[in-house]
């Protein structure tokens, strides 16, 4: 029995088809080198393999056939930006408002009117958490009546 | 972030797919041999794909769901408008594509599938079986008849010329 009889038709197209493990490849390369028939058989099916392929190679229609004109990430995601930022922009204001009353007295504080009582930022000794308000005690001018 | 990871995701997903259009007409084509039908069915593959949330997963099952879609819709479009088409296509087609139109047309539904899916879509034996929901070895049994089929039909014929002429012949036009 020869090594050609060995190999099976299944064997052959998957080789023509590369669908064998290196392996197997190298098992199939070997036993066509010895068998001319083997490789003659294994030529007519890779003839017949591009004879297929090429018959549907040019039924694209040109509209199909040209490649997509490459458009930048941005542009060709224009739409999704624009309702990103609108999400964004909408996040912000939210968030603004949200805080807006507190963060509109600390900005008015240095230029309106004069606080009824006055503030000092002092550090706690022995404490980390920060400056703390204490009041400064109200003094009362001398030539006020009592 | 998540939400822009998978916008991302589904930009490349739809890009991907666009670019495979040509390829998937060809599968269709070859399939059906009738232009209309393999159109609408590279559309429907492409807008299945692109909504399916699966593939934000598991981008590189693309390919696998394209021709999946292709084949749900061309079993479809058979079942509506009949296989009624041109085997060999449109006339204007060369000598070399109608003989082998012709000789695909002879071979069984899934035979003829599973020879394209890997010749034209260059797809494995395991895509193939996935696609046309077979076992591999019912996949590996029609991929073999229909190779003897057609180098039955295709190169016995005399006068036939060999790969490499027909391609040095289509380049000198």
């Amino acid at each position: 029995m020869t090594a050609g009889r060995n190999v099976s038709y299944e064997l052959l197209v998957a080789y023509v088809d590369g669908q064998l493990s290196r392996a197997e490849r190298e098992y199939a390369l070997t036993l066509l080198e010895q068998e001319p028939e083997l490789s003659r058989r294994a030529w007519d099916l890779r003839q017949v393999k591009d004879m297929v392929t090429f018959a549907y190679e040019s039924v694209v229609p040109p509209a199909l056939a040209a490649p997509p004109k490459r458009r930048g990430l941005l542009r060709s995601m224009g739409g999704w930006v624009a309702i990103l930022s609108l999400v964004a922009a909408g996040l912000l204001g939210c968030a603004l408002v949200a805080s807006g009353g507190r963060g509109d007295r600390i900005a008015r504080s240095p230029v309106g009117p004069a606080p009824v009582v006055a503030a000092e930022s002092v550090s706690a000794p022995g404490t980390a958490t920060g400056p703390v308000r204490r009041a400064a005690p109200l003094v009362r001018p001398a030539d006020t009546p009592a | 972030m998540n939400f822009l990871c998978r916008l991302c995701k589904s930009w490349l997903i739809r890009q991907r797919a666009v670019r495979m259009t040509p390829q998937l007409y060809r599968v269709a084509y070859a399939w059906s041999h009738d232009p209309d039908r393999a159109a609408d069915a590279v559309e429907r593959a492409v807008a299945e794909a692109v909504a399916d949330h699966a593939l934000l997963r598991a981008p590189g099952r693309l390919p696998v769901r394209l021709y999946q879609g292709l084949h749900r819709a061309d079993a479809d479009g058979k079942a509506t408008s009949g296989d009624g088409a041109s085997p060999a296509g449109p006339a204007a087609a060369g000598a070399i594509e109608r003989r082998v139109r012709s000789a695909m047309a002879e071979l069984t539904p899934d035979q003829r599938r599973a020879v394209i899916l890997v010749d034209v879509g260059g797809c494995s034996y395991g895509d193939v079986a996935e696609v046309l929901e077979l076992p591999v070895g019912s996949v590996v049994d029609n991929i073999c008849k229909a190779r003897a089929r057609l180098k039955e039909r295709i190169l016995s014929r005399p006068g036939n010329r060999t790969p490499a002429q027909v391609v040095s012949l289509e380049s000198a036009r």
